[in-house]
């Protein structure tokens, strides 16, 4: 049996924009590598496009994190990171739930 | 209401007259555009250490010295005959003339912009919000200097205008090592979401602007140089200004309201350039 990913955890706040941030807030997670990435996106009212893509720039594209678990969020701040996660090839690590936080991170 | 890249532009140029830059507001209607676009040229005159003077006329005065611009220009050392307002209520002025001096400030005015629109529509809050940080954070990432941001309720046609603006380099300064030869190419690239960076995923702010603007029945108008774009439902329109403004300004135009009706498969989609 190999042992399970570590598991890093990004709650988000109300608003997010700009990769400046995103940077701002994986920083103190580093080293992402090989990590599940979960990213708690229910207390995200609004999330720029800027801010999704370097999320996933830093955590799967740079980053190498084994995955990158988006839990809930708006629809539009979804589809950014999803549409990032494609334009980088990278989609086959991503997931998207809208299942709580505490099944997600022991799944 | 027209688009700003529908209103003459004469008033954004800046001429000399015996030694100070003079932008002349004296015609036409006043958008927040012209506002940012007034404080932007009068920031890159105090860099440079140029006097610059604004003349607006007696029915432009008010709206002008509401929205901030003559405490602007006044903290530039720029002349103008604006006179300082009384604090009042003023709901319908969601952002006075103010300059971007930060990431973390920008993102506080877009903030503080989405709150007061958010109880009348909550997605176009969401849509300000996202604008203002996408056009704000481009500036200082990309231009090189301070821009200003304004932004205005249109009440009784239930718009937001809102607008960015800086003279940094200027759409063709960034994107000619992407091939642009002049502004109207810069544009056109910018719009496609042709970045200056090699970083992945760049470039995407506008064009994902655009698109959100449109999916509130709202357009956006861009001018750089001597180009102007009016990006709408129709697509992408282009065409060239006789008095270039000597920098970059967006203004969008988003409606409160409308899209509470319609489906969401109906309101996305991109556009095509025309």
């Amino acid at each position: 049996m190999s042992e399970p990913s570590p598991t890093r955890t990004l709650v988000l706040p109300y608003l997010v924009a700009g990769r400046d941030l995103a940077d701002a807030m994986v920083d103190p997670l580093e080293p992402v590598a090989g990590t599940r990435f979960v990213v708690d996106c229910r207390p995200l009212a609004t999330g720029s496009v800027s801010f999704a893509s370097q999320l996933v720039v830093r955590v799967l594209d740079q980053g190498g994190a084994g995955a990158l678990v988006l839990v809930g969020g708006p629809q539009e701040f979804v589809e950014h990171v999803c549409g990032a996660a494609e334009r980088l090839g990278v989609a086959d690590r991503l997931t998207v739930t809208a299942s709580d936080l505490a099944g997600v991170a022991s799944a | 209401m027209r688009d700003l890249a529908e209103l003459s532009l004469t008033p954004l140029s800046g001429r000399l007259v015996e030694g100070t830059v003079e932008v002349d507001l004296r015609d036409g209607w006043l958008q927040p555009g012209h506002l940012v676009g007034v404080a932007a040229l009068a920031q890159s005159c105090a860099s440079r250490g140029r006097p610059f003077r604004l003349a607006v006329g007696p029915t432009r005065t008010s709206y002008a010295s509401r929205m901030h611009l003559g405490a602007v220009l006044s903290q530039l050392g720029a002349g103008h005959a604006l006179p300082p307002v009384p604090e009042r209520a003023r709901e319908r002025d969601l952002l006075e003339v103010t300059p971007l001096v930060s990431p973390d400030g920008t993102r506080r005015l877009a903030a503080l912009v989405r709150d007061k629109v958010l109880a009348q529509d909550p997605e176009a809050a969401g849509a300000l919000y996202a604008c203002l940080t996408e056009l704000g954070l481009n500036v200082q990432e990309h231009a090189g200097t301070t821009g200003f941001a304004a932004a205005q309720t249109l009440l009784r046609r239930e718009e937001v205008l809102f607008a960015v603006a800086d003279c940094g380099r200027g759409l063709a300064g960034t994107l000619a090592l992407r091939g642009a030869t002049n502004d109207r190419e810069a544009v056109e690239l910018a719009l496609r979401g042709v970045s200056r960076l090699d970083a992945p995923d760049r470039g995407l702010g506008l064009r994902t602007m655009v698109a959100l603007v449109g999916r509130l029945g709202g357009s956006l108008s861009l001018i750089s140089g001597g180009a102007v774009a009016l990006a709408g439902r129709a697509g992408v329109r282009y065409r060239e200004s006789r008095t270039p403004f000597a920098g970059t300004l967006v203004q969008g135009r988003v409606r409160l309201g409308i899209h509470t009706a319609l489906p969401r498969q109906e309101k996305g989609g991109h556009w095509s350039h025309v």
